[in-house]
């Protein structure tokens, strides 16, 4: 026991002297990318390198919400809020030294709605541009010059909206419409993006990848903020094992654990270490009801559910990742959204006295004659704690059984696909600040919703505030269409994630944000 | 072959049995040479009580071993003090679970503590003997099946089917064993039923070789030569001669067989695809509370302990069998 | 000899194309494909994406393409899962440090193993029999997992002679090629004394200890040949286990090697990568297996071949 104790103890005192370089910042970025190509990629490891090495038309802050000017010093907005006038700046530079103007921004805006980039984001366009979907329905020349996206000159690019998309800005600064140089991408094919052959615009260059073992990025002196880029590289680490990934930072060769770099169930012991921070993040956790499987098709069934959810005493014994519980599905604090209640409970606590009424109204007094429902998750420690506490409060509050199942995370994604559930686990990390990356989940034309519910009234009433400038009056519309959702109860929203890992204290400028992303232009070292 | 007629004619299947019964008391020697071996005999004991414990445990306990106590979750064996315990890991102890003796405070609630559910973990030790032994011994099962149908077979018959079995033996362990399970395991869905059969499916070449290579070498002893000669039939020789005289190498494998299948499940349960939540093996119990090491360690030291003792005894008294069994028997692996 | 290689070449051959043809139509049979994503990808685009990997082709159609790749060109094809790469590169570049571990695991566990089989083979049912017998008996009673940590957490965190985990420098090969290795020692100090047992028992070794040969010599010269046989045997396959990696050595140290392919990229379905580890160790097995054969005619005289 003495030798399991002095090692709690190392854990919480000093660390040795950091075995990383003053002018480097080294760290776990928690699994390989699997493609690097900004109109491709779509996972978090992918897009924590992406994020250094390429820049889009706005860029952010340290914090993530916050936009700042990117490849672009100036835009400006019509009043009807539909057209963009984006002026790029003078002398910007690939890092091959040559010319980026806003000629690039229209090829590759243009490339990530062409079907062989195989963008899955390209509804971002589609759904906002003018003549977007047409181009990629049927990509030809004619009708790339009806696309809403126009280099004008050298410095100027437009962009044509069919709405006022509220948030249009802030896609303008995600990866997925960062521009690419024509000339690389159609002379290497898919290999564009291998280091020798890559040419990116950002703050680092991608110097080497050697797959499963680092990615080392430089910095890029031709980035036309190059002057205040402090730290002169950039190595990311593919360790996927969380203790490892502590193990590693405590013998000082990672400046940074990486997003959720340590077990969840150490976090109330790490919370004592200074190096450790913890926050709220930007990914929901909820359960999916198949709304078309009776009798989880009874709103009351499933309202009956939701409101046994102990959200506290899940968080606080069972998860231990200090997690938020929550019982909406819009993490709080999205941009000024200001969140909503839905289901009639205070505080989205438990209410079980109601939850049994309503189980009894719908047919199931003290849960008789309900039958047994499946739940799944995809294999993981953590969701396999939560299913079964679940599971036991639903047993012991309403006397129905619900027996939890793993799959591995391929064939839960079929089994997902295929509605062959009665209720799934799901998490959902939001691409932009901004409550619409959530709520559009459940329009009953989503390919993601996999609830089988539908609302006409939802789906309109969403669609409107997709049409709304931002401000008060879309936060108000927003709230009602949450608040939509939650009263029918196609989901049981469990909480919201935290972010927490280990951060060197010499490390300064990496603020806290909500999706966790490193943007090393920011950060030096003490 | 006329010359060995006349001879063989002498023998009669009668005599082919008795010959059978003298093997037997051959078997009296192996016995008081395996009781020599203490390590096997301690060995053997731990197994047998520890089927005991498997069995009764369970049922006389007042926990199930799903029942979360959210009340008592990470609750320790024992500490030294308990509020200090409580204020450094960051659990909540009932001071009544705990009764003092000689300056340390046993839980006697819980004798072996609670897990990260608050579920006791005496008895999801004690459920999960259950599971692991009876994964270990029907996927041994499956194993030996399989391997002595093919071995014999391949042994007995020769020729043709022998090349064609050998040839699918060779192949197959040319397979990378776990990329298989999981495939098959992704196909086939996640039943306990698939579990062992799936670990049984991927392990009895081994068995087929030494079933094969024991057979071909008695194949054309002289008993058997007496039996055939005294108008018994292949199904005959096959099951009352060759398969019973096979039985001592069987036994040793078998019994080795059983720790590394069980093995072979613990890997599983640490990729995820072992037994489903709430059941739990020992494998899976040590895989899920792996992170909980270094605040926790009960939920690792114990199952660990259980698994690694069991497997232990398993291989000290296949050993011994072996040894016991031996001049009959080659050795080999 | 020469005609005995040969044939077991073209055995190999046959059996290669066996696992090959196996492993193919088993990877397509699983559910979920390499693209199969929590983001469902829109129709359109998801047909394009298969259509660029062939996948939206008649299976056998596949299977023709691929064998005709591998075959003329020995290229394993482009990875599903890292877009950019080859599976030529991955598995060279992972392969490279697989091997080294496993070369490090190759040499403990043959030491440790011979030496502790010797030592128990030659104190029969004393003292020295089981001691050395119960330490190496932990490779076979402990899951890997739990081996490796332990390991990890006493010499690395604890006492910090070693790194806890990469393979910068070569003080990180040690635990990992320790951990692999113990599990391999203690089949390998098993089947040395129950080699050696058998030998020692025989008629010629009690002549020599007659005749007032030493100890030493009588290991030396006479039987040690003999009773490594079934070590030998047992080691073709064991190599190649050993330099294709390990899954949980490869996690737990963070080695970027082989073997995690082999699992992951089960997992993740990328079925290009998938058969070209399975190829790899295919071939391994194969050649190894080969190799022993005729290493156990050097070593056992009674041995022919025909």
């Amino acid at each position: 026991m003495n030798m399991l104790f002095s090692l709690t103890f190392a854990l919480l005192s000093a660390l040795p002297p950091a075995q990383t370089s003053k002018d480097e910042f080294v760290f776990n970025n928690r699994g390989e990318p699997e493609s690097i190509d900004p109109h491709f990629a779509t996972g978090v490891p992918d897009n924590s390198v992406i994020a250094q090495i390429f820049q889009g038309l706005m860029a952010r802050k340290a914090d993530w919400a916050t936009l700042v000017p990117g490849d672009a010093e100036s835009y400006k907005i019509s009043k009807d809020l539909k057209t963009y006038t984006f002026k790029i700046r003078k002398g910007l530079k690939w890092s091959d030294g040559t010319p980026l103007t806003a000629k690039d921004y229209e090829y590759s805006w243009l490339r990530v709605l062409r079907p062989e980039t195989l963008s899955n984001y390209s509804y971002w366009l589609t759904d906002n541009v003018v003549g977007a979907l047409a181009y990629q329905e049927k990509p030809t020349p004619e009708n790339a010059a009806k696309v809403g996206i126009k280099a004008i000159d050298n410095e100027t690019f437009v962009v044509t909206l069919n709405k006022p998309v509220p948030y249009f800005l802030h896609l303008t600064a995600e990866t997925i419409l960062a521009p690419v140089k024509k000339e690389v991408v159609e002379k290497w094919g898919s290999q564009w993006t291998r280091p020798e052959n890559i040419v990116s615009n950002g703050p680092y260059k991608l110097s080497s990848w050697k797959v499963q073992d680092r990615i080392v990025m430089d910095k890029n002196p031709l980035f036309h903020d190059a002057a205040n880029v402090k730290l002169q590289r950039v190595v990311a680490l593919p360790i996927e094992d969380r203790q490892t990934g502590v193990n590693m930072y405590q013998q000082g060769k990672l400046d940074w654990s990486g997003h959720n770099g340590a077990p969840n169930s150490l976090v109330p012991a790490f919370k004592a270490n200074p190096d450790f921070r913890i926050f709220p993040g930007f990914i929901s956790y909820y359960y999916l009801f198949n709304t078309k499987r009776p009798p989880l098709d009874n709103p009351k069934v499933r309202e009956a559910m939701v409101l046994t959810i102990d959200r506290d005493e899940l968080v606080k014994q069972v998860t231990r990742g200090g997690e938020i519980g929550y019982g909406a599905l819009v993490p709080p604090h999205t941009g000024t959204y200001g969140g909503a209640q839905g289901l009639p409970s205070k505080d989205f606590k438990a209410d079980v006295a109601k939850a049994k009424k309503l189980l009894a109204e719908a047919g199931f007094p003290e849960g008789k004659g309900f039958r047994t429902l499946n739940l799944l998750y995809n294999t993981d420690e953590n969701h396999k704690k939560v299913a079964l506490a679940l599971s036991q409060m639903w047993k012991k509050n309403l006397g129905i059984t619900v027996a939890p199942f793993n799959q591995e995370w391929k064939v839960y994604l079929k089994s997902q696909n295929a509605k062959d559930f009665d209720l799934s686990r799901q998490g959902w990390q939001g691409d932009y600040p901004d409550p619409a990356t959530f709520l559009e989940l459940f329009q009953s034309k989503s390919g993601n919703n996999h609830t089988g519910w539908a609302s006409a009234e939802y789906d309109k009433k969403f669609q409107e505030t997709n049409n709304m400038p931002a401000g008060k009056a879309r936060d108000a519309k927003l709230k009602e269409v949450e608040e939509l959702l939650l009263k029918d109860a196609p989901i049981a929203p469990i909480f919201i994630y935290t972010n927490f890992g280990f951060l060197r204290p010499e490390v300064v400028g990496f603020e806290e944000n909500s999706i966790d992303r490193p943007y090393v232009r920011y950060f030096s070292k003490k | 072959m006329t010359n060995k007629g006349n001879a063989a004619q002498t023998f009669t299947s009668e005599d082919s049995r008795v010959a059978a019964r003298d093997q037997r008391s051959l078997w009296h020697d192996a016995f008081k040479r395996l009781v020599k071996n203490r390590a096997a005999v301690v060995g053997f004991i731990f197994v047998v009580s520890m089927v005991i414990a498997a069995i009764v445990g369970p049922n006389i306990s007042q926990f199930s071993y799903e029942e979360q106590d959210y009340s008592r979750v990470n609750n320790p064996p024992f500490v030294m003090d308990i509020q200090k315990f409580s204020q450094e890991k960051f659990v909540d102890l009932i001071p009544e679970d705990f009764v003092k003796i000689g300056g340390v405070y046993f839980n006697q609630r819980h004798f072996l503590g609670t897990d990260d559910l608050g579920r006791d973990l005496l008895v999801r030790i004690l459920y999960g003997a259950r599971i692991s032994l009876a994964v270990g011994f029907l996927a041994a099962i499956v194993s030996l099946f399989i391997g002595v149908f093919f071995g014999a077979l391949a042994g007995y018959v020769g020729g043709f089917v022998d090349a064609q079995i050998t040839r699918l033996i060779d192949t197959l362990y040319a397979l990378p064993y776990m990329f298989f399970v999981i495939l098959l395991m992704a196909v086939a869905g996640r039943s306990f039923y698939l579990l062992f059969i799936a670990i049984g499916a991927v392990s009895w070449l081994t068995t087929a070789r030494i079933v094969r290579g024991q057979v071909i070498s008695l194949k054309n002893s002289e008993f058997i030569e007496a039996a055939r000669a005294s108008g018994t039939g292949h199904a005959g020789i096959l099951f009352y001669h060759l398969i019973p005289n096979t039985i001592g190498p069987i036994i040793v494998f078998f019994s080795l067989l059983i720790p590394r299948v069980m093995l072979e499940e613990a890997f599983l349960s640490y990729l995820g695809l072992g037994v489903q939540a709430p059941m739990s093996s020992w494998g899976s119990l040590v895989a899920d509370a792996q992170n909980n090491v270094t605040l926790y360690p009960w939920m690792v030291i114990f199952p660990g302990l259980a698994l690694t003792l069991t497997l232990f005894s398993l291989n000290f008294f296949g050993d011994g069998l072996r040894d016991a069994l031996d001049p009959k028997l080659k050795g080999k692996q | 000899m020469l005609k005995y290689i040969l044939k077991r070449i073209g055995g190999g051959v046959v059996t290669l194309f066996i696992v090959i043809t196996l492993s193919f139509f088993m990877m397509r049979l699983a559910p979920g494909g390499p693209f199969s994503k929590d983001r469902a990808y829109p129709p359109e685009i998801l047909r394009n994406i298969e259509a660029k990997y062939h996948l939206d082709k008649p299976l056998l159609v596949q299977y023709g393409i691929y064998l005709e790749r591998v075959i003329f060109h020995f290229d394993l094809g482009p990875s599903t899962r890292y877009a950019d790469r080859s599976v030529n590169e991955l598995i060279a570049s992972g392969f490279e440090y697989s091997a080294r571990i496993g070369l490090g695991a190759l040499i403990f566990s043959v030491f440790v193993g011979l030496c502790a089989g010797l030592i128990a083979a030659l104190n029969h049912n004393k003292f020295l029999d089981y001691f050395p017998m119960s330490i190496s008996m932990i490779g076979v009673s402990m899951p890997d997992f739990v081996l490796a940590n332990i390991l990890m957490l006493v010499f690395a965190l604890q006492l910090g002679w070693l790194p806890v985990a990469g393979i910068d420098s070569f003080s990180g090969y040690i635990l990992p090629s320790a951990t692999l290795g113990l599990i391999f020692a203690s089949s390998i100090a098993r089947l040395t004394r129950g080699g050696m047992l058998e030998i020692l028992g025989q008629d010629f070794v009690r002549t020599a200890r007659a005749k007032g040969l030493s100890q030493r010599t009588i290991l030396w010269r006479h039987t040690l040949k003999g009773g490594l046989v079934p070590v030998v045997s047992y080691l073709g396959p064991a190599i190649a286990s050993m330099m294709t990696g390990s899954l949980i050595v490869e996690k737990v140290f963070n080695i970027p090697g082989l073997g995690r392919f082999f699992v992951d990229s089960a997992t993740n379905r990328d079925y290009t990568l998938a058969m070209g580890s399975v190829i790899v160790f295919a071939v391994l097995i194969i050649a190894l297996n080969i190799f022993v054969d005729c290493v156990y005619g050097l070593l056992d005289p009674r041995v022919t071949y025909d």
